[in-house]
């Protein structure tokens, strides 16, 4: 699930964005000035926030699952290597993401993520 | 039971994957070899480097590779999709290098594109195509500045 959220917002793919989350998910990334917290808006307003990025690339690394029944607290470690506008040079951005997840008939899905960003 | 398959095939491709890094870091080309089947194609063209078999990419590996006094390939977010015997299986690396005649330390990263095939020694690639996405330090970059 967390490589699928990685991806769809690698390859920009808003649909596949919207699978990783419940319906009613709430996705706090106030650690980078998005303040849209439904997952609808979030997903409009990465939309915009990525424009200026020729290429991201999320690596997910270190997750830590606390799996209890049919819910999960989930921390991972992400690492963004990210290119502006074409060929000027990499910057790179680490932190943790937190995520409450929920089983559902479709699978793993986040109702609840925060962001946190280190360096 | 087929949730315990599922679970023995993803860590089998995971632990394919990270043979192929420790092949490339450690430049053991016969592990290398042991990565793929023998009628492997494989590209690096997004990096510049070789296109072809196997045998092609080994000799060119051993050609050129040599001369990197290190390298790491960190393997993360592997996607597979298990079909039967075959598998498509997308990761990504993060790999920082020393290259020669570099004073300080270089870095890339991409994704990898595999298809693999269930053999009797266990999973292995016939199709590998190296996306190589971002370059920090590159030797053209040096020499430019």
């Amino acid at each position: 699930l967390l490589n699928r959220y990685a991806r769809a917002v690698d390859t920009r793919d808003w649909k596949l964005y919207r699978s990783v989350f419940t319906e009613d998910a709430h996705i706090d990334y106030s650690a980078v000035g998005v303040t849209a917290v439904s997952r609808d808006e979030v997903a409009d307003a990465l939309g915009q926030f990525v424009i200026g990025q020729a290429m991201s690339m999320h690596y997910v690394m270190n997750v830590e699952p606390r799996i209890d029944g049919d819910s999960a607290k989930v921390t991972a470690m992400w690492l963004n290597a990210v290119q502006m506008p074409e060929s000027s040079p990499v910057s790179q951005f680490g932190g943790r993401r937190h995520h409450e997840l929920v089983r559902t008939a479709g699978g793993w899905r986040s109702r609840r993520l925060r962001l946190e960003v280190f360096w | 039971v087929i949730e315990t398959a599922r679970i023995a095939d993803e860590l089998e491709i995971a632990a394919l994957l990270y043979r192929y890094a420790r092949a490339v870091d450690t430049k053991d080309w016969e592990l290398y070899r042991s990565v793929f089947t023998e009628d492997a194609v494989i590209d690096y063209s997004s990096a510049g480097a070789v296109v072809g078999s196997r045998d092609e990419v080994v000799d060119w590996f051993a050609a050129n590779f040599g001369f990197i006094p290190w390298s790491m390939h960190y393997i993360t977010n592997i996607e597979a999709e298990v079909d039967g015997d075959t598998a498509i299986v997308r990761a990504m690396f993060y790999n920082p290098m020393q290259l020669p005649g570099m004073t300080e330390m270089s870095s890339c990263g991409g994704y990898y594109h595999h298809e693999l095939v269930r053999t009797s020694d266990g999973w292995r690639s016939r199709d590998l195509r190296e996306d190589n996405v971002w370059f920090v330090n590159a030797p053209t970059e040096a020499q430019a500045t």
